[in-house]
């Protein structure tokens, strides 16, 4: 894997874009110190960034590539939900209650961050107002995604979920396995293909 | 039945305390944040939130007990049960921007502080300190919401029930067994099963020490 492919300069532009839309009114200074605290990394496609029964407080900016989640149940594999780029990857439930990870997290395609230690972010929180405040609305948007995921879960068809996926991530139907896809909406590859031809 | 407390700086001294054991905020900022909230009583079995409520408002819980429920397929499925010194919002509309579909009930006289949202906004831009506070209560409840999926997901009924018991046991004898069968999502008859399970395993631990 080649570093150069994205430099840092152009993964710290992307996550100054993503949190200014996340908090408008936030500090352009204080930002740009946040932001230099991120370090760059990068990992090989089928990289396993967070592991079941693991306490990581890293949180991870995707600039490029493509992170599934999932958990095991009654030793199958469940894909809960797919990361790709400008979106925000951590074990949340981890960083928020110190109790071990439930999820895995395993990269689909070579996949370049910046990371940063939630310690030091919340260093940085408390440092500053502006900061704090995008914390809280970064939780909030998170938060938000996660009671959408329920709702659909809970009231929609597999084929009403399949059109909202298409919707949002069109660009994810070439770039995933299909077995993916139909295990994240709870169906078989048979009946995903079955939408596929309708849509 | 204790008549609720009227005194509203009763209340207000309440959610002080409750809100600086979350996180440390100075004196005349919490001063000054705790007496944005009015004072409400709702009455047993009355609605504090229905659907498709767009008012959104921040609620502590000074005294009572409240139900969340939505309705699938013609039948009420419990979310969630708040308690007192608990915190409770339009989490739907709130943060996903979308209609709340799910209903906030007092299953007993329920006392409780409430802020409209556009002045907690206000009061948390103007204060780091309560800005703080707001970033810990927004992540704790995203965190027990996460926790009680991920419960759902790995752990059995029994293993839910006992949780339950554990950490919401005061509530059990409040609550109707209807609704906690339908918080763990099996039928009535499945709970009582369970209860008597419990309660003869409890009985021989009991006996074998004597």
């Amino acid at each position: 894997m080649k570093k150069e492919i994205i430099g840092i300069e152009t993964r710290q532009n992307q996550l100054k874009e993503y949190l200014k839309k996340i908090s408008p009114s936030i500090n352009l200074n204080e930002l740009d110190e946040l932001v230099a605290a991120f370090i760059p990394d990068e990992y090989p496609k089928k990289y396993l960034l967070l592991k079941e029964g693991d306490f990581s407080d890293t949180i991870y900016f995707i600039c490029k590539g493509l992170i599934r989640n999932y958990y095991i149940k009654e030793e199958k594999e469940i894909n809960h939900w797919i990361t790709k780029e400008n979106m925000l990857v951590a074990a949340a439930y981890t960083i928020a209650t110190g109790n071990k990870n439930f999820i895995n997290y395993e990269t689909l395609e070579d996949t370049y961050v910046l990371k940063i230690k939630y310690s030091v972010l919340e260093s940085y929180y408390l440092k500053y107002h502006s900061l704090e405040h995008l914390g809280r609305r970064i939780v909030e948007l998170y938060y938000a995604a996660f009671m959408k995921m329920t709702y659909e879960v809970l009231f929609l068809s597999a084929e009403e979920r399949y059109k909202i996926f298409v919707h949002q991530h069109a660009d994810l139907l070439n770039r995933l396995p299909l077995r993916y896809i139909a295990s994240y909406l709870g169906i078989t590859p048979e009946t995903l293909s079955r939408l596929r031809a309708k849509y | 039945m204790n008549e609720p407390i009227e005194d509203i700086e009763w209340h207000r001294q309440t959610l002080k305390q409750v809100l600086l054991r979350i996180a440390y905020v100075p004196d005349e900022d919490i001063t000054e944040f705790v007496n944005l909230f009015s004072l409400k009583v709702y009455p047993k079995k009355s609605i504090i939130i229905a659907p498709n409520n767009m008012h959104l408002k921040g609620y502590f819980i000074s005294d009572g007990l409240i139900r969340m429920y939505y309705i699938k397929n013609n039948k009420e499925i419990t979310e969630d049960f708040r308690g007192t010194h608990s915190f409770f919002l339009n989490g739907y509309t709130q943060f996903a921007k979308m209609p709340n579909f799910d209903y906030f009930v007092a299953l007993e006289t329920t006392t409780c502080l409430e802020i409209e949202w556009n002045e907690l906004e206000e009061i948390l831009s103007k204060y780091h300190s309560l800005e703080h506070l707001g970033r810990r209560v927004v992540e704790l409840h995203y965190a027990e919401s996460m926790r009680v999926s991920y419960n759902s997901l790995f752990l059995s009924v029994e293993e839910r029930y006992r949780i339950f018991l554990k950490e919401k046991g005061t509530l059990v004898n409040k609550v109707s067994l209807k609704y906690i069968a339908s918080y763990l999502g099996i039928s009535q008859e499945t709970l009582s099963r369970l209860r008597a399970k419990l309660k003869q395993s409890i009985d021989e631990k009991r006996n074998n020490r004597y």
